[in-house]
């Protein structure tokens, strides 16, 4: 959109500093601005560089006095080999290895100059810090000390020039061929921590170095990118288009305007189809590959779907634009990322309607907006919250589209939903003792980070689900999302608003709080494993002897049983040191069956029974709440095993290696 | 004509030779019953008295099916093992078979008696295993040189150009290359066996070569006859694809039923097989003067 007339030109340029839709829509900002940016960046796709300049706005938002400042330099993670990060990936990620040998393998990001409005030079005080590892090698972080320091409530500017060499892409960002991912590009300023905030006695920066599987923290703010490329180049970035020019150089000069938000990347490529969509008031914008188009309708079905569905279970999405990357073959390593309004799937050509990985990604992504870019928790100090209720949300949302036990995979022989996916993704663990998903995602040196933030803590909330019901989880996930959105939520915050709606909802039933559940599933490594151990069921043998009748002695024998009784029992095994209150159902032979409760917490339980009726099978958990349960194979128990099932899997057996031996046969003999 | 004809001499043989297919039948059965049993004793022992699996045969279930294969994994391992080991013997015991085949298809509808079949299965097994280490080493030659470039064109490729498109082409051209060179090799083992059979010569090496030659210049006759041949291979894999749809998990009566149509088709592949080797056989024997001079 083009304005001839200078006064509207000029209307538009002030409105364009401001907050653009919170100033026509006359809303209120959803969030406090403590850290905001204007960027004006020029992409050269020759040496793949890019060159900027930053104005950072801060404000203090602590009742401190701030000496210094700390940035982020996310790029110089792959600077070399010797960074924290390559160091723990061991230059691989997601199974792709950095080709050390290329030079263009490495990206890297120089600070060229950083001062004051005024001219007070800061570049020459530059630090770089190691507060995690010591790492004298790692260049993630700086600390810059402030000739005056920040009083509380204050604003301070600053002015950052800096470059930037893009890496091949790794880690979900660079680039491959002409496809850009441009993400952790610029200095990104730490957060300060006001003292009480997710639990801190004091105030501190909270300002990690890059690790192979930390992700971000940042503070909300108004991010304006103006990004200058050569004008082939589709674009797609967080935020909105506000503006498009064409430079001297006959380059494209994208504008592109976020508010609220706690961070900010873009993608280029030519090679990008834009299809263009809307969900209520929001635009949705699809960056896909030529040869995906067929696959459009998936991705936009799979991303309304969750905007739906987000909308009623927490609420409905705040921001005015959403994009979902898709990216080349090549460049797969961008796919499956998440930053405010902006994030990236991935597909391959031909991907089967039955095969749901696209969907599941973009889906899961998408969910990213609200657990990390609008409840802003910390991803690498507690990867729980966010890549744990992701899962959580993201397999409900699979589960309520696509169908349970089919969501992903739905073959009529072989299907998998999106639920079960996530508990068998923490119950199939070599060692789920391996550490507790409370930790930094740095400290799991020993692996485990994947399956425990994101499965075992879906599963964990799925299992919380079943124990207090689904209305309660929902009131719980509500009173979160509304107390919390837009702020720095920690772990204590969510288990309390836990306690405070459970308690509310159900009293004392699951005791004074819910902190025993979370003590050993959230910030314990026990395992859960209830095995129902046995089932007997033995005639009771009539008494032998004399007995006094009507004053007369007789035997046993002579008094005449009118039916034969049994002593039934039920022997279960705690396996694991996780206690979770559990159901037991009992079935009889003549149909009936009864349900007993037991608070699970005896290494072993015993029900008794006698009577006439004889049990014949028992089962633990009947309606799988206990979905931490390890192996729920032994959860059951029957005097009549049915084979019917294994005998099939024998006979086909028999078919494939009669069917081996033959195709040998055929080809070598 | 020549293919046609050979075609349909190759099934009169195999309708008429339901001795020999049933003898395959078995020591195939045979070798797999061993591998079966236990298998099945240990799947057993798995699952004990639970009811994970009970409901199994009404639908797929991915949870259960995953815990009982994780807890059967370990038993499972064993039986991997055991794959390999039994398939080597098989190897063994069907180089062992060749010869005998052979015999009964040379006599033709003479009767079919297993103490001929026997001799004939000792007379050629030592040449025939060579025939086969022969093969089975260009086949794994052939592997290394057509799929090594493929990966390093993939390797070199994949970065910055490759679409999946490209991909997905550039995997079923050397799919198609693969299956194209090696059932050439196929074939060149085949009929240097025959060559082998029908010379009583001993030199493995001078056959083969021959064979190469032979295959080469008679190509437009020998790769249709086994592209046709192939054919009936396939016909009845979709035969058996239906079928399989038709009864689903079966269970109880209707396991016992899948079982007999299971083992109705494996008789039938085995049918197939004498149906293949003895149509090229007698291609073979009309190409003139073929033999080792």
């Amino acid at each position: 959109m083009t304005f001839k007339s200078p006064v509207m030109k000029n209307i538009l340029l002030l409105l364009s500093f401001l907050p653009v839709t919170q100033v026509i829509c006359g809303q209120a900002a959803l969030s406090p601005h403590v850290a905001s940016y204007d960027i004006r960046v020029e992409l050269n796709t020759e040496k793949h560089v890019l060159t900027g300049t930053a104005l950072l706005n801060w404000t203090n938002p602590s009742a401190d006095t701030v000496g210094e400042l700390r940035f982020h330099l996310y790029m110089n993670a792959f600077k070399n080999s010797r960074s924290t990060f390559m160091k723990e990936s061991g230059s691989r990620f997601r199974g792709t290895a950095a080709k050390k040998e290329d030079p263009e393998t490495w990206g890297w990001i120089d600070i060229t100059r950083m001062s004051l409005p005024g001219s007070t030079d800061l570049t020459s005080a530059i630090r770089f810090i190691q507060p995690d590892d010591g790492n004298p090698f790692d260049q993630t972080v700086i600390r810059v000390p402030l000739p005056e320091p920040v009083l509380p409530g204050k604003k301070l500017k600053v002015e950052i020039d800096f470059i930037t060499k893009l890496p091949k892409i790794l880690a979900r960002t660079g680039y491959s061929g002409d496809f850009y991912l441009v993400a952790q590009w610029f200095p990104k300023l730490g957060v300060y921590e006001p003292a009480g905030m997710r639990g801190n006695e004091k105030g501190r920066w909270n300002c990690h170095q890059f690790h192979a599987n930390s992700e971000f923290y940042a503070d909300f703010g108004i991010y304006r990118v103006s990004m200058t490329l050569p004008p082939e180049y589709r674009v797609g970035a967080t935020g909105v288009r506000i503006d498009s020019v064409m430079n001297a150089d006959s380059n494209q000069v994208l504008t592109y305007l976020a508010e609220d938000v706690v961070d900010f990347a873009w993608t280029a490529s030519p090679r990008f189809e834009v299809i263009n969509d809307q969900w209520n008031d929001v635009s949705v914008h699809l960056m896909i590959q030529p040869e995906h188009t067929g696959q459009a309708r998936r991705y936009l079905h799979a991303l309304k779907s969750a905007m739906d569905y987000f909308a009623e279970a927490l609420e409905p999405y705040p921001y005015p634009s959403i994009t979902v990357v898709d990216p080349p073959l090549h460049g797969l390593q961008a796919g499956g990322m998440e930053y405010p309004m902006f994030i990236t799937a991935g597909t391959v050509a031909g991907m089967p309607e039955r095969v749901r990985l696209p969907e599941s990604v973009t889906i899961h992504e998408f969910g990213h907006n609200y657990f990390m870019g609008i409840l802003a928790t910390h991803e690498g100090e507690e990867a729980w919250m966010d890549e744990g209720m992701n899962s959580y949300f993201e397999s409900k949302i699979m589960d309520h589209v696509y169908g349970e036990q089919r969501s992903i995979y739905d073959f009529p022989r072989f299907h998998v939903g999106s639920a079960e996916n996530q508990r068998l993704g923490y119950t199939g663990m070599r060692n789920p003792r391996i550490a507790s998903p409370a930790r930094f995602s740095w400290e799991f040196p020993h692996g485990g980070y994947g399956s425990l933030s994101y499965n075992k803590a879906a599963t964990m909330l799925f299992t919380l689900e079943n124990l207090v019901g689904r209305p309660t989880m929902q009131e719980i996930m509500k009173t979160y999302y509304r107390r919390w959105k837009f702020k720095h939520p920690g772990g204590e915050d969510f288990i309390r608003v836990v306690n405070e709606v459970v308690r509310k909802n159900h009293g004392t039933r699951f005791g004074e709080n819910m902190n025993w559940f979370f003590d050993q599933v959230l910030f314990g490594s026990g395992i859960c494993d209830y095995k129902l151990a046995s089932v007997q069921v033995k005639r009771i043998q009539p008494p032998a002897g004399i007995e006094e009748v009507g004053g007369n002695k007789v035997t046993y024998r002579n008094i005449e049983y009118s039916e034969e009784l049994y002593e039934n029992r039920v022997i279960i095994h705690r396996l694991g040191d996780v206690v979770m209150p559990l159901e037991v159902k009992i079935d009889f032979d003549d149909g009936s069956s009864v349900t007993e409760y037991w608070d699970g917490k005896e290494e072993t339980w015993e029900y008794r029974h006698e009577g006439s009726r004889k049990i014949v099978r028992a089962v633990l958990d009947p309606e799988n709440k206990i979905l931490l349960d390890l192996n729920r194979q032994n959860n059951s128990f029957t005097l009549h095993p049915r084979q019917g099932t294994i005998r099939n899997w024998a006979v086909n057996f028999l078919f494939i290696l009669q069917h081996l031996f033959h195709i040998m046969a055929i080809f070598l003999a | 004509m020549h293919i046609i004809k050979n075609y349909l001499r190759g099934a009169r043989f195999s309708i008429r030779s339901w001795q020999l297919v049933t003898l395959l039948y078995l020591v195939h059965t045979l070798l797999g019953l061993v591998m079966v049993l236990p298998f099945y004793s240990a799947m057993k022992d798995t699952i004990g008295p639970s009811m994970a699996l009970e409901n199994f045969h009404e639908s797929f279930q991915y949870t259960a099916w995953t815990e009982f294969t994780r807890n059967f994994s370990q038993k499972m391992q064993v039986f991997v093992g055991i794959i390999g080991y039994a398939l080597l013997f098989s190897l063994f015991v069907q180089v062992f078979l060749k010869g005998g085949i052979l015999a009964m298809i040379r006599e033709d509808y003479a009767r079919f008696t297993l103490k001929r079949f026997a001799e004939a299965c000792g007379t050629w097994f030592m040449r025939f295993l060579q025939v086969s280490l022969i093969v089975l080493l260009l086949h794994l030659v052939l592997a290394f040189l057509i799929w090594l470039p493929a990966s390093l064109i993939l390797q070199h490729q994949f970065t910055h150009t490759f679409t999946g498109q490209s991909l997905f082409r550039t995997v079923l051209i050397t799919l198609i290359l693969h299956f194209m060179l090696g059932s050439l090799l196929f074939l060149f083992g085949e009929y240097t066996r025959y060559t082998l059979f029908l010379s009583d010569k001993t030199g493995v090496f001078r056959a083969f070569r021959k064979a190469v030659v032979l295959v080469l210049n008679k190509i437009y006759l020998v790769y249709p006859l086994f592209l046709l041949l192939l054919v009936n291979g396939i016909l009845l894999s979709l035969v058996w694809f239906f079928l399989q749809k038709a009864t689903g998990f079966g269970t109880g009566l209707t396991l016992l039923l899948l079982f007999l149509l299971q083992q109705a088709v494996f008789w039938l592949r085995n049918m197939l097989r004498l149906w293949l080797t003895a149509s090229q056989f007698y291609l073979y024997s009309e190409f003139p003067n073929p033999l080792i001079s």
